[in-house]
């Protein structure tokens, strides 16, 4: 049967990518401008401007010390991307040596490393958190341990499965006949072909870290003041959502457009990398 | 007016026309042969026919089942006519079936849809078509699941989901490609059968030339989305019209030229296989503990001279890819040794089995799935000079790698692509090419040339012949035409066994084993197909004869 070499969208030309890598790059870049300027320092208090509304001077209006929500949006940002990417990066370094690992070599180091990962899957993720930042006190950096940790398990497993066919692949084969070993094969082969499932797999836990971190903050277990955070800013508007409710609209809102952008970018690549896509892109 | 009846039907994917104004009739209780190679169309009739194309396709034309138009038809009323009045046999029946649901329940599904049955009443009829096609109720209960059962039986489950409402018309797409040859030859003899118990107008699509030879009455032959030939089986390959349909009878038979070594000097063999014992642990379901062990292969020996080119035969199971892979250093032996040029692989290490590994090279039968799709060819081909103890340097790397490239017949230049850009027969050649990169003394062929359509195929043997004037060569492949093309001697393997061997023809032409024999029985061949056809005309002309003196007589 002839194979169709059309109808495979472009990446570029999906929609869904396209709104999510917009999202994505407006989260990304807020986050880097706040590093040089925000309209005002997000930790000045201005007891006598507290609760405006939107404004030409404060955009978003101010909360209830007089700080410019605007400002903390954006320094909110830096602290969410810099959490969220220090988690997956630690899941990233952990989980995917451990899952090539398992994969390239079968038998009792594939029983531990999986069982150790069911063991830690099976704890609740948010429970293990609390008890870091109770044993270690709270802050930014134990939140990132905390979500961290969680992804290994998450990386090794997709890692693994995705791994496993590909040793069943002759290329494979090929290389063992080439006398490579075990590691050479899994950096040279194994891991470039996982790329794809790997950057998709990213992005998802990238949006879940955001949203971790918005919730060990909320409970306070998070970035601690001065330091701005979605998640604290949140749990502070929530006694005076009736009094003004903008203050938890806007970080409400920015922690769902980045976690949205975030997803439909990871579902556009994914669209891109399906094998079935592929089946038809290679004659 | 015929069973079926397709007038000027052309069909269209994103533009590009895939059937150009076919037309054929197929009559019922009738085999129509739907012959052609790969990208001719064959399988878009197929799926035309049954209203199953992409979406994007565009149709025209007509297509009539017993004088319904089937085209103009929505896909609401398609659904009603598919499963009732034609099925479909598919090539690959793992992949037909759901492996979470008993057999049973897969036939009486097109039973319960069609006729709204009760599930008792759809069961039994499951039952009754379960036992035409041969899976009686004593050895084949319905509570089965796909996994219980070998490729073959399987297959009996797609032809009875297909037959089980008695329809008019099958389809039946290279339902015998991904089946040994034995089996083979028993679900053609079935379909056979059926055909001739039912009535079915049957649609026998495949790129196999004996096989149509074997069971069809009529043939096309497609080419590039036309016919360009059709009539009667032995009529048409007696005397065909086509040029392309010459080339293509041409190639199905295709023997490469090459000096045989039937007296090969008794020098040291350059490899020795001396009772190789392979064992798998036996996993158990019920138990935790592993009890005993699988022989995979048990107490091989073989020898290759240098020169010489031999075949490995046995059908899927027998051992023949654990052999494989034990020659290739890539698995543990139990017992025996394998040495080449009189070292030996198993216990060497280090430096000594890189230069050992380096003798023996391999080219496998998925030209898909043989290259990392991300590597360039290049880095593919070189990826064996990892064998070296000193790699070239980067220009000599680049040279050496072109040289190889035009030994196998391709450019220089095709080093800087991509294997996706190359098709099956191209990238067979480059498989080839990774092989010689290492100047082995001997290239293992894993079914190498079976994933090939015909013409391809004879392209891809005579450049074997011509490198193996060099080189020895194991030809490990069930297909008995390949090995002898190409091989002056041959062991027949089955059940982890060599049950004989011996100089090729000698073997294949009086075989003393009797699995031998089967398979050289159920191989479909053009010629003893044809012959066959003849003595059966024949002998029919002498039985009318013989009915008409005797009624005169009478």
């Amino acid at each position: 049967m002839s194979r169709e070499s059309s109808g495979a969208p472009e990446v570029g030309r999906s929609l869904t990518f396209r709104l999510g890598a917009g999202l994505t790059l407006l989260f990304i870049f807020t986050a880097f401008l706040s590093l040089f300027w925000t309209p005002f320092d997000p930790a000045a208090m201005a007891i006598a401007d507290k609760l405006q509304t939107p404004s030409l001077r404060h955009w978003l209006g101010t909360d209830h010390l007089g700080r410019d929500v605007l400002s903390s949006i954006m320094a909110g940002a830096q602290t969410s991307l810099g959490v969220a990417l220090v988690a997956v990066s630690v899941g990233l370094l952990g989980g995917v040596p451990l899952g090539l690992w398992a994969a390239a070599r079968h038998g009792w180091v594939d029983e531990i490393v999986m069982r150790t990962n069911d063991l830690i899957f099976a704890f609740p993720a948010l429970l293990l958190a609390i008890l870091i930042t109770a044993a270690l006190g709270p802050g930014a950096m134990n939140a990132v341990t905390a979500i961290g940790i969680f992804n290994i398990p998450v990386f090794a497993r997709v890692t693994r499965a995705a791994a496993l066919a590909l040793w069943q692949r002759d290329f494979i084969l090929a290389a063992r006949v080439a006398a490579k070993g075990d590691v050479r094969i899994s950096v040279e082969h194994v891991l470039p072909n996982l790329l794809g499932t790997l950057i998709v797999q990213a992005t998802i836990q990238f949006s879940l870290g955001i949203l971790a971190e918005a919730g060990l903050s909320y409970v306070g277990l998070g970035a601690q003041p001065p330091t701005p955070s979605w998640g604290r800013m949140l749990s502070e508007a929530q006694t005076l959502t009736v009094l003004a409710p903008n203050l938890a609209l806007f970080p409400g809102l920015a922690l769902t457009m980045t976690v949205l952008g975030l997803n439909l970018l990871g579902d556009g690549v994914r669209d891109w990398l399906d094998p079935r896509l592929r089946e038809t892109r290679r004659s | 007016m015929s069973l079926l009846q397709i007038r000027d039907l052309c069909v269209g994917v994103g533009g590009r026309p895939v059937l150009k104004s076919l037309s054929l009739d197929v009559e019922a209780g009738e085999i129509l042969g739907l012959v052609g190679e790969s990208g001719s169309g064959k399988s878009m009739t197929a799926l035309a026919i049954m209203g199953l194309l992409p979406q994007r396709a565009s149709v025209s034309g007509s297509i009539r089942l017993a004088g319904i138009e089937l085209t103009a038809m929505r896909e609401a009323e398609l659904c009603s006519v598919r499963g009732r009045d034609m099925g479909m046999i598919f090539q690959e029946p793992m992949s037909a079936l759901n492996p979470l649901i008993t057999i049973g329940e897969q036939v009486a599904e097109t039973a319960r849809i069609h006729r709204r049955l009760s599930r008792l009443d759809a069961l039994g009829i499951a039952r009754n078509t379960l036992d035409r096609v041969g899976l009686p109720a004593d050895r084949f209960s319905l509570d089965l699941y796909p996994h219980q059962l070998s490729g073959g039986q399987r297959q009996r489950v797609v032809i009875a989901i297909a037959i089980a409402l008695k329809p008019k018309l099958v389809i039946a797409d290279e339902p015998t490609t991904a089946l040994d040859v034995t089996t083979q030859a028993q679900i053609l003899r079935l379909l056979q059968r059926l055909v001739r118990e039912d009535g079915i107008g049957l649609i026998l699509v495949t790129h196999d030339l004996a096989v149509v030879a074997q069971v069809a009455d009529l043939v096309s032959v497609l080419n590039d989305g036309m016919i360009i030939e059709h009539g009667r089986t032995e009529r048409l390959f007696r005397s065909p019209d086509h040029p392309f349909l010459r080339s293509l009878l041409e190639t199905a038979s295709h023997r490469p030229v090459r000096a045989r070594r039937h007296n090969v000097a008794k020098t040291r063999p350059v490899l020795e296989v001396q009772c190789v014992v392979r064992e798998y642990p036996r996993t158990s379901t019920t138990k935790l503990v592993g009890s005993g062990v699988i022989r995979a292969v048990d107490d091989v020996s073989i020898s290759i001279q240098p020169g010489e080119n031999v075949g490995l035969v046995g059908e899927s199971g027998c051992g023949k890819s654990t052999l494989l892979r034990a020659i290739l250093g890539l698995e543990a032996i139990q017992g025996g040794e394998i040495r080449v040029h009189g070292e030996s692989l198993t216990r060497a290490r280090g430096s000594q089995l890189r230069r050992l590994r380096r003798q023996i090279q391999v080219v496998f039968q998925d030209p898909w799935s043989s290259f990392d799709p991300r590597w360039r060819v290049e880095r593919l081909i070189g990826e064996s000079f990892h064998l070296l103890d000193a790699p070239p340097v980067p220009q000599e790397h680049r040279r050496k790698v072109d040289e190889v490239l035009e030994r196998v017949g391709l450019r220089a230049a095709d080093g800087d692509r991509h294997p996706h850009e190359f098709s099956g027969g191209q990238r067979q050649r480059i498989a080839i090419a990774r092989a010689l990169i290492t100047e082995p003394s001997i290239i293992v062929l894993d079914e190498a040339v079976s994933a090939l359509d015909a013409s391809i195929r004879a392209q891809i043997l005579d450049l074997l012949a011509d490198l193996s004037q060099r080189l020895s060569c194991l030809f490990i492949s069930h297909d008995l035409d390949v090995v002898r093309a190409i091989t002056d001697r041959i062991y027949v393997m089955h059940d982890g066994r060599i049950v004989e061997s011996g100089a090729t023809e000698t073997v294949l032409t009086s075989p003393t084993h009797p699995y031998t024999a089967a398979l050289v029985a159920a191989t479909p061949n053009l010629e003893t197909a044809l012959r066959n056809r003849d003595e059966e005309a024949a002998r029919s002309v002498a039985d009318e004869d013989s009915l008409r003196r005797r009624s005169v007589n009478g």
